[in-house]
């Protein structure tokens, strides 16, 4: 109830301030290069949300408050104008294309757009150009590289992977470290929602070829009015929307392939001349006695004469394919954008592939000059194949470096070989040709996301919208085992089914007030809003094995026996108030703050609802009267901006003392208290700030930007131990903290400009330093890492690796820190804290060069001061597992004494750790990528207006292209995921592809 | 223009949004614990629930049983083995080893459970009395049960010093509690208070899956031993000798006996075992994946308790002659479903023990005709060539317990005849060459208070020696 009263009384006070005189004002808009007339721009009343569009015809015509001062002109890929209004009453504007002056552009904010010389946040924009028609399958994992203090790492080259996104560092340690999706203003559910698939990614249903532009928010200002799930970032998705005029079909259609990206030599590996080799001469380096060699090298099949290249055998060139059609356009009171989509992409690696169908329906109507109507409405359908990862038999890249070049693949009848018997054939693990032809493991998520908008103008000032938005899947999981080999042999045939239905709906209910005092010269623009969320999820698994002895047949009914049933759920609500206020004084200074309270069902019962709060400022130099006169400014600004936000990506239900059922007995249900909860428990709490500059030259030919932040968190969810004696361990407590600070460079400049040649090069760099501040539990390794106050994150807790002994081939080790002395045995040697899995500095070098219809654009990605950390060394170095292939990187084994190198004698059967975690298994993870490089030609206007195209476009593009390591011990691609852990995933893959596009 | 405001202001205010209890989120397979157990039949799934935990493997399910055998002269690890328990093996337990850990965290949080079912507050009802009844005497059995292996293995044995430091009581969660350890007497009492209460509460008798009142008298009479009250040990064990109604399995029995997966309702031997079935049991974890030598196959019989056995002794059948890393030794077949789909249950208390316990209790109070005829029934019974025992004195005692020896290897109780008994562990060559011979002063003899306990709980002290 004290919600609608408060919601009624801003009404009421909002209202008394509004009355005033009026003018109209007629013109018309044109293409300033063809002067053809421009429908559908939109014509707005500087300062208000008052505004129209251009006609068919490009005429407008437009009633105004009398004492209005300026109209601003923007239309879609034309650059914005501003025209005076003052004692004028009509008016013609010609627009010319480009980007127009990028300090006067209309962003998209945390619920609606605003000038961009009113923010006084640090966020980004990335427009649709830089979206479309990349051989990606989704838009987080086309972010990469092109948002400063964004950080977006591809942990796996299966297509339709999920891709982690850290903005402005790692801010959590046991909750979600991953930003908030907020597509048309619904908050969506992203992430891995599969429990049988090696990686899915929630946001490949979204066709990225859809989205006019993605915002990217970084500090408090930008974020904090989304309150509890703010402190990671936040990322706006706004999709694309017609535009009145004539109606345009615009195709986009791209086919390609993909192959192995880099692949470094060191990381291939032994043919079986090699590695029988190599094996013998372990026996030998271990004192066994000939009769012993020849027994095991005979298993081996040192005269078989087999020499199989399994990496050969696994990859392929796959298809790479995607094809885009939409319809746009409308009039004056209608307007439409509809799109069909499909994306094909194979992976350079067998049975791993990724297939999208989308559509998508954006319309508006306007229902009468105050009141809007609206829908956004897209769905889509994944189909994605996906091997088994990690160190799975069934995973096709374990086999690989796990398969022996001496085990057969065929029979002698070129049938795939099964047989277990002997070492030649494959006693244990799994022929992965085998396992590629006969199983199957594949996901289908069918995803319908949308929704209904109303916008009514209660006054010529104030504006209520309201939203009510779905983002709902349904997702399929079947994995298939045939009876016969592989997983699925010793039950006689496997089937796993697992489904997945999450319904998550967002109601947004919001009053924007914009007011204009002292003659326009102070403009304050406030919104008010209430929001509700409510997420539920569903699961349902199952799993029958003993099937009929066919390979024919895998659906579930025909196999015998049920061996698994599970159903469950998980649901989470969030309701929120909300409001933002800004005073924008001349367009000089501007102040903003932002309010927001959320309550969540994962907050416990003591701590369910949380304030959340921002201040920014900003002072737009380039307005004031002393800045005027430097013409090579053009525009100016500094801005700085503090608050508070949360982090409420916690377990959906942990906070609650619960008695679980579930502890079954003697086939009877059984339950016990099983979480001690914590009435108190609840959000992660982060206190950005942040500074910066924005800067345009020479007619903004150059532009700069550049941040400074540094954001605090605390309250950090850790275990506190608790005596075992009262019957639990431990409770999680908001207990700890951390810093991440950094700087954020992003340069462009426009270096040639001709008439018939332009050169835009630019590019951004981010550095970020994260430290632990409170660790009230004490410092503890975790993993590969130790966890310190005053430490990286990150940081790694390994022995160092001294080199080998040239006389003996031993491996050794430094005994400690001070490297002074060291150890041939492994757990002599201590352990220390040793750079971090966090790169130190990201960013990328962006050119794009434009010679009469031709375009050539490129970046590189690059990412410096982390070290990556082989997850399976220990197996796959020297003789530790002598019964698995080894990377080429063991041909330069010492050998004989004298011998000067850094991998040690070969020994079979070998126990003294020698390849086991150690610096000699962190490789440097630097990189440079030439991550996307396009050639391109532009159909000339001559041409496209004989055949009545409206424009029309070719290019070949290659993405990850070429890659440039330091170190050159690695035995993979250094781009391992944000735990910089390397675990026989399936590789990067470099896509060539050919493509066109046109509009009619 | 306005109805339409109207109209939105309305849906925005009345759908879903202020809906009381919106953010009210329950978990879909838990409920509230203040409020899990309401009714009788809620009381009966949380004792399912404790026996469950129960099973785990850090307790009974597998590490209360090994370290039983392991840490005396039955069971010996194969150098070639999965890594598990050779801390014990080797006599090396520190204050961070896992098992001790395990068995402490694991037994409390029986107890907290226990507890929940013992304070219901279940209102009084003639329909449901008889059954809420037996669901709080099988619920203080099992706090008992708990804290009596508390007490054997985290303090001194009672029959060394009945005053030492014992282990911390509670009868009731409080999550802020740091609690000191009590007297070894205060403990043992509470123990026996539980077991009688227990006992007066029970009547139903559902399958060897649960626990009955013989069950608590049985138990009791295993404290009594362990204290050394030997009349009150032969009052209880004979009390379930005349009137548990449970019997003897013979010898031609006895092989199918132990190959049986499932629990029993007729009433032959097994007077408790805890249920592994093919829907809830402990995997590779289980007691009998360890011995199974088509499992980790690490744990291996020790050569004199072979010995002991007449070649007609029908226990003889569960050692099994094979070769590992190189040597010749004796695997162990008692637990045969280690690789089948119902598991073998673990057996909690047999009728065999109880008899045993009674004969010995016969023998301590100087009836030794009584102590021959309880202790020839197993003999008897497990080799029927064997015309029973004869002897008297201190060589009747001797018989008594290699009987118990025998009878109840691989079950976990050797070792705590070598506690209560305060006798030097001779572990034979079979054992590491540091920890052949484990004196009685021997600390590792007794766990150390784990160190997840010393950190959390300044109250608590520990063990001398670690």
């Amino acid at each position: 109830m004290m919600r609608k009263l408060f919601l009624l009384s801003w009404l009421c006070c909002i209202a008394a301030i509004a009355m005033a005189q009026t003018k109209t004002i007629t013109g018309k808009v044109t293409d300033q290069k063809t002067g053809t007339p421009l429908p559908g721009v939109s014509i707005s009343v500087k300062g208000t949300q008052l505004g129209t569009t251009s006609k068919e015809d490009g005429s407008f015509s437009i009633t105004i408050p009398s004492d209005s001062r300026a109209l601003v002109f923007s239309y879609l890929g034309y650059g914005d104008e501003e025209r005076s209004i003052e004692r004028v009453n009509s008016l013609n504007v010609s627009l010319s294309e480009g980007e127009g002056r990028k300090l006067d552009e209309v962003v998209v904010v945390a619920y609606g757009t605003q000038q961009k010389k009113e923010i006084t946040g640090a966020s980004t924009v990335v427009k649709s150009k830089d979206i479309a028609n990349i051989p990606r399958t989704s838009v987080d994992q086309i972010l990469q590289g092109k948002v400063a203090g964004l950080q977006s790492i591809t942990p796996t080259g299966q297509p339709g992977a999920i891709q982690q996104i850290r903005i402005r560092g790692i801010g959590s340690i046991t909750a979600g470290a991953a930003p908030l999706w907020v597509v048309d203003g619904v908050p969506v559910n992203t992430g891995d929602f599969s429990r049988n698939t090696t990686t899915t990614n929630a946001l490949s249903g979204l066709n990225p070829n859809d989205i006019e532009s993605v915002t990217v928010l970084k500090d408090a200002s930008a974020t904090s009015i989304y309150g509890s799930r703010a402190a990671n970032g936040v990322i706006l998705v706004t999709t694309k929307k017609g535009k009145a005029g004539k109606s345009r079909i615009r195709v986009d259609s791209e086919v390609g392939f993909s192959e192995l990206a880099n692949y470094p030599d060191n990381g291939k590996v032994l043919n079986a001349a090699q590695w029988l080799e190599l094996t013998r001469e372990g026996l030998v380096n271990v004192g066994a006695t000939q009769a012993q060699i020849d027994n095991i090298m005979n298993g081996y099949g040192v005269n078989s004469g087999v020499d199989t290249d399994w990496l050969d055998l696994v990859t392929r060139r796959g298809g790479q394919q995607q094809l885009n059609v939409s319809a746009s356009g409308g009039n004056d009171k209608t307007t439409y954008f509809l799109s069909l989509g499909y994306f094909k992409q194979e992976a350079p690696v067998i049975a791993s592939d990724f297939k999208r169908y989308s559509g998508t329906l954006n319309l508006t109507n306007k229902f009468s000059e105050r009141f809007n109507i609206g829908t956004n409405l897209s769905i889509s359908s994944v189909n994605q194949h996906t091997p088994s990862g990690g160190g799975a038999f069934a995973n096709p890249i374990d086999a690989v470096y796990f398969l022996r070049p001496t085990q057969n693949p065929y029979n002698s009848d070129g049938t795939l070989n099964i047989s277990r018997v002997g070492n030649v054939n494959f006693p244990a693990d799994y022929n992965p040709l085998y396992i590629a032809e006969n199983d199957d493991k594949s996901m289908n998520n069918l995803k319908i996301f949308g929704n209904i908008n109303a916008e009514l103008k209660l006054l010529k000032n104030l504006r209520f919208t309201s939203r009510y938005g779905v983002d709902y899947f349904n997702m399929v999981e079947n994995v298939y085992n045939n009876p016969f080999h592989g997983d699925g042999r010793n039950a006689g045939g496997r089937i796993a089914f697992n489904y997945t239905k999450v319904f998550n709906w967002v109601f947004t209910n919001q009053l924007n007030f914009r007011q204009g005092f002292l003659g326009e010269d102070l403009i304050l623009d406030a919104m008010v809003g209430y929001e509700a969320q409510e997420s539920k999820e569903k699961n349902v698994d199952a799993r029958k094995e003993g099937f009929p002895p066919t390979l024919e047949l895998n659906a579930p009914t025909v196999a015998a026996t049920p061996a698994l049933f599970i159903g469950v759920g998980a649901d989470f609500a969030f309701e929120s108030l909300f409001s933002n206020m800004s005073l924008n004084y001349k367009n000089k200074y501007v102040l903003t703050g932002s309010f927001r309270r959320d309550g969540s069902s994962r907050f416990g019962i003591n701590n369910r609802y949380g304030h959340f709060w921002s201040v920014g400022a900003a002072w737009n130099l380039d307005q004031e009267e002393f800045m005027k006169n430097i013409s090579f400014i053009s525009a100016a600004k500094i801005r700085g901006s503090y608050g508070v936000n949360g982090n409420g990506d916690l377990a959906n239900y942990g906070w609650r003392p619960a008695f679980s059922y579930g502890f079954n007995y003697n086939g009877q249900p059984g339950g016990t208290f099983n979480q001690i909860g914590n009435i108190d428990l609840t959000w992660e709490l982060n206190k950005p700030f942040n500074i910066g500059v924005d800067l345009a030259l020479f007619n903004n030919r150059i532009n700069l930007t550049v941040d400074y932040y540094n954001r605090k968190t605390s309250d950090l969810l850790l275990n506190r131990p608790l005596p075992p004696s009262i019957g639990f361990t431990g409770t999680l407590q908001n207990v700890g903290a951390m810093k991440n600070s950094g700087i954020e460079v992003t340069f462009e400049a426009t270096a040639v400009r001709t008439r018939n040649l332009t050169w835009v090069t630019g590019f951004n760099f981010s550095n970020n330093k994260n430290k632990i501040t409170r660790l009230p539990g004490g410092e503890f390794p975790d993993g590969s890492f130790y966890r310190k106050e005053g430490k990286d994150f990150q940081s790694f807790y390994v022995r160092q690796f001294a080199g080998v002994d040239p006389q003996t081939g031993d491996p050794l080790w430094y005994v400690d820190a001070t490297k002074q002395t060291t150890t041939k045995i492994y757990t002599d040697a201590q352990r220390i804290i040793y750079s971090s899995a966090s790169p130190k500095y990201f960013g990328s070098f962006n050119n794009t060069l434009t010679y009469k219809d031709f375009s050539l654009d490129f970046q590189f990605y690059y990412n410096f001061g982390n070290h990556v950390r082989d997850q399976w060394a220990g197996s796959l170095l020297d003789g530790q597992l002598p019964s698995a292939n080894k990377y080429a990187i063991n041909l330069r084994r010492w050998q004989k004494p004298g011998d000067i190198t850094d991998v040690p004698k070969y020994q079979y059967n070998v126990v003294n750790s020698s390849s086991s975690f150690s610096t000699r298994v962190l490789y440097k993870g630097d990189f440079i990528r030439l991550r996307n490089i396009t050639l391109g030609y532009r159909v000339p206007q001559s041409i496209l207006n004989r055949i009545g195209f409206a424009s029309g476009q070719f290019y070949v593009r290659g993405f990850n292209f070429f890659t440039k390591t330091f170190d050159e011990r690695l035995t993979f691609d250094p781009e391992t995921g944000v735990q910089s852990l390397a675990n026989l995933t399936i590789p990067l893959s470099r896509t060539i592809t050919f493509g066109l596009n046109f509009e009619f | 223009m306005n109805k339409i405001f109207f109209v939105l202001f309305f849906l925005s205010v009345s759908i879903g949004a202020c809906k009381k209890g919106f953010l009210d989120r329950e978990p879909y397979t838990a409920v509230p614990v203040a409020t899990a157990i309401k009714t009788v039949e809620e009381m009966g799934a949380a004792v399912n629930g404790v026996y469950a935990s129960l099973r785990g493997a850090g307790i009974y399910g597998r590490t209360i049983p090994i370290m039983g055998d392991l840490m005396a002269d039955n069971v010996y690890i194969s150098t070639q083995n999965s890594g598990r328990y050779t801390v014990q093996n080797n006599y090396s337990t520190t204050v961070v080893t896992a098992e001790p850990d395990g068995i402490w965290t694991g037994l409390y949080s029986v107890i907290k459970n226990a507890n929940l079912i013992i304070n219901a507050d279940i209102p009084a009802s003639p329909l449901t009395d008889v059954a809420r009844d037996q669901f709080r005497g099988e619920a203080l059995t099992m706090r008992a049960w708990a804290y009596f292996d508390l007490a054997r293995w985290f303090a001194k044995p009672f029959t060394v010093d009945a005053n030492a430091i014992g282990v911390p009581i509670l009868l009731d969660f409080d999550q802020n509690a740091k609690p000191s350890r009590e007297s070894l007497a205060d403990v043992y009492a509470r123990i026996l208070a539980d077991l009688n209460q227990a006992f007066s509460l029970m009547t139903q008798t559902k399958s060897s899956a649960y626990i009955t009142k013989y069950v608590a008298r049985g138990l009791q009479a295993r404290v009594y031993q362990h204290m050394g009250d030997w009349s009150k040990a032969r009052d209880a064990a004979l009390d379930v000798v005349t009137n548990s109604g449970f019997t003897l399995v013979t010898a031609s029995g006895y092989v199918s006996y132990w190959r049986n997966p499932a629990p029993l309702t007729n009433k032959v031997e097994t007077m408790f075992e805890l249920s592994l079935d093919a829907a809830n049991n402990n995997g590779t974890n289980a007691l009998a994946y360890i011995y199974d030598p088509a499992g980790y196959g690490d744990m291996l019989a020790t050569t004199s308790l072979f010995n002991l056995h007449t070649a007609t002794d029908v226990r003889r059948n569960f050692f099994v002659p094979g070769t590992r890393a190189g040597q010749s030794v004796f695997y162990v077949s008692k637990y045969a479903n280690g690789n089948s789909v119902d598991k073998d249950d673990v057996k909690m208390m047999r009728l065999s023990e109880i008899v045993l316990i009674l004969a010995e209790a016969y023998y301590r109070l100087a009836d030794e005709t009584n102590a021959r005829l309880y202790l020839n029934m197993i003999a008897t019974r497990r080799d029927p060539s064997f015309t029973g025992y004869t002897s008297t004195g201190t060589q009747l005692l001797e018989d008594i317990l290699n009987e118990r020896r025998k009878e109840l290897a691989f079950e976990g109780f050797r070792f705590q005849d070598f506690q209560r008994l305060n006798l030097v562990i001779d572990r034979g060559a079979q054992a590491p060459a540091a920890a052949r011979t484990i004196t009685t002063d021997n600390h590792r003899r007794i766990q150390p208070i784990p160190q997840s306990e010393l950190d959390a709980n300044p109250e608590i002290g520990q063990n001398a020696g670690y």
